[in-house]
């Protein structure tokens, strides 16, 4: 089925934590009413992990529940060993519902020669809106010189790169400098923010960096600070779902101690822009 | 905007009061009214808490301040963390039951990865004996990994009348906890630490939502995450109290004392 995306309230009041419509609806588990993006799902099966349901179908009805408007997939077998396929399903959950999936295409540059082509047919031809990049599922160096016409390439169509990781603040900076018209998604990095003091203060100086807060290391507090020093601008929502939870990274968001508008950057308006939707 | 009580009232079973080592930035709760009022947020009413000093310091000191700290709390029913006893430094098992149960005592937990020892019959195997059929007990784990998986099966296999939660499971446990409980039936899951897509869904399918026991990780870890996860599972309003509350209740009610 294709549904319509939620209807995008905008509440005139600014609040923390309990007193605003994310955490009321959240406690009741009702669907959130602003608009909310997920940048980051793994339609597909495990071999090293066990989720029930995640087929494509299962996601969707999961995006009603949660209030989520868009998703954007990226297939788990395209982060593992078969990024063609993975970006076929992709492509196929694209165009069953194309008003709620948007397309992150995988690209392994362990497969040099194919990566240019899978790019420009997926987004050229598929509305593939942006790439996705797991150095470490890859076993490949973010700085390597096959990852290069990547950002080369996202840097001229104007695209995001959802990244499992960039290393460290100095990768992050050097490449935001180097495309800057590309965007850098860094998944999973603010839960590094504890431990990486310098990242929220890097992040908060290059307009073309955020991070995403899917994650198992959720040590209560993290994202509040990591919004006090670098601003709700530079931090958008991702649940690495069917791999976690998606209701669990919602529920972080939605309960923070943060004002509403902060919340409703970081649920949708930050990806918004990212995605020029 | 006034907000609206959730619908059901939630048993909190893994929660911690008291100063910890690595607080996060917003810090571990001092007292039993701060615990009490941060849980209100998301309709917790009760609560299981064990001192944070009885696991960051030593069991024995720790859970002697837990009584004091949640005196006159109601809603806060102790839990003491238990240890071996053949240094000396920790009462032997019988004398542990005695004081626990003196002390009000509503079940016991043990950290052995945390506190360095093993669970084999060597080491555990009278502590697990005594408490079988006494108190239920926790387990708390850094990992299930294989290892601690033949640990779990091998436990309660042994000792069929122990009551064992495991706690602080990740996300990466279904292959695992699945048969596990299937074929434990003195086994109990604790959500506080189970981030898997429908994972609550998915175990109450396969082996019962009776097996499923909602805590939260609190200082360490955001209420948001586990309570979404229940609170959003494809799940009726019923199946949810029992995993937010009921299970526990039953659970503690069939302590000895």
């Amino acid at each position: 089925m294709t549904a319509t995306p939620h209807r995008h309230h905008h509440h005139p009041h600014q609040h923390t934590h309990q007193h605003d419509s994310f955490s009321e609806r959240a406690v009741h588990g009702e669907p959130l009413e602003d608009l909310v993006i997920d940048i980051h799902c793994h339609p597909g099966v495990g071999r090293n992990l066990y989720w029930h349901g995640g087929d494509v179908d299962d996601m969707v009805r999961t995006m009603d529940e949660t209030g989520t408007d868009y998703a954007c997939f990226s297939a788990y077998a395209a982060i593992g060993p078969d990024f063609i396929g993975g970006n076929d399903l992709v492509a196929a959950a694209i165009r069953r519902h194309p008003n709620r999936v948007l397309g992150c295409v995988v690209p392994n540059p362990r497969y040099p020669q194919l990566v240019v082509p899978e790019l420009r047919r997926r987004v050229e031809d598929q509305g593939f809106r942006g790439i996705k990049i797991h150095p470490t599922s890859h076993n490949y160096r973010v700085l390597g010189e096959h990852y290069e016409p990547v950002y080369e390439y996202a840097d001229e169509h104007r695209l995001p790169i959802l990244s499992h990781t960039y290393d460290s603040p100095a990768t992050v900076a050097k490449l935001a400098k180097t495309y800057p018209n590309a965007t850098f998604i860094w998944a999973h990095a603010i839960w590094n923010h504890l431990r990486t003091p310098n990242l929220a203060t890097v992040v908060r100086d290059l307009p073309n960096v955020v991070v995403e807060m899917a994650g198992s290391a959720n040590v209560r507090g993290t994202i509040e600070d990591f919004v006090r020093v670098a601003g709700a601008e530079h931090v958008v929502f991702g649940s690495d779902y069917p791999v976690l939870g998606q209701a669990w990274q919602l529920g972080q968001v939605a309960h923070a101690d943060l004002p509403a508008a902060d919340k409703r950057k970081i649920l949708g308006q930050n990806l918004r822009a990212v995605l020029r939707l | 905007m006034s907000q609206t009580p959730p619908a059901a009232a939630l048993f909190d079973a893994n929660c911690a009061l008291g100063m910890v080592s690595q607080p996060g930035p917003a810090g571990a709760f001092l007292t039993a009214d701060e615990l009490l009022e941060h849980q209100a947020r998301y309709g917790i009413t009760r609560a299981l808490p064990y001192h944070s000093l009885a696991l960051e310091e030593h069991p024995a000191s720790g859970n002697a301040k837990l009584l004091p700290a949640i005196a006159g709390q109601a809603a806060l029913h102790p839990s003491w963390i238990a240890l071996p006893h053949h240094t000396g430094e920790f009462p032997d098992p019988a004398t542990l039951l005695d004081e626990a149960q003196s002390a009000g005592v509503r079940a016991l937990r043990i950290f052995p990865d945390d506190h360095k020892y093993p669970v084999d019959d060597w080491m555990f195997g009278d502590f697990f004996a005594a408490v079988a059929g006494q108190v239920p007990l926790f387990w708390h784990i850094a990992r299930l990994d294989t290892p601690t998986a033949r640990d779990i099966y091998r436990v309660c296999s042994q000792y069929p009348r122990l009551q064992v939660v495991v706690s602080d499971v990740g996300k990466s446990i279904p292959r695992l906890i699945t048969p596990l409980l299937r074929q434990l039936p003195n086994l109990w899951l604790e959500t506080g630490g189970f981030r898997t897509y429908r994972g609550i869904e998915f175990l109450a399918e396969a082996v019962g939502a009776d097996r499923l026991i909602f805590g939260t990780r609190l200082p360490w870890q955001s209420v948001g995450g586990p309570h979404a996860e229940l609170q959003y599972a494809r799940l009726e309003p019923a199946v949810r109290d029992q995993i937010g509350a009921h299970n526990l209740d039953r659970l503690l009610a069939t302590a000895a004392w």
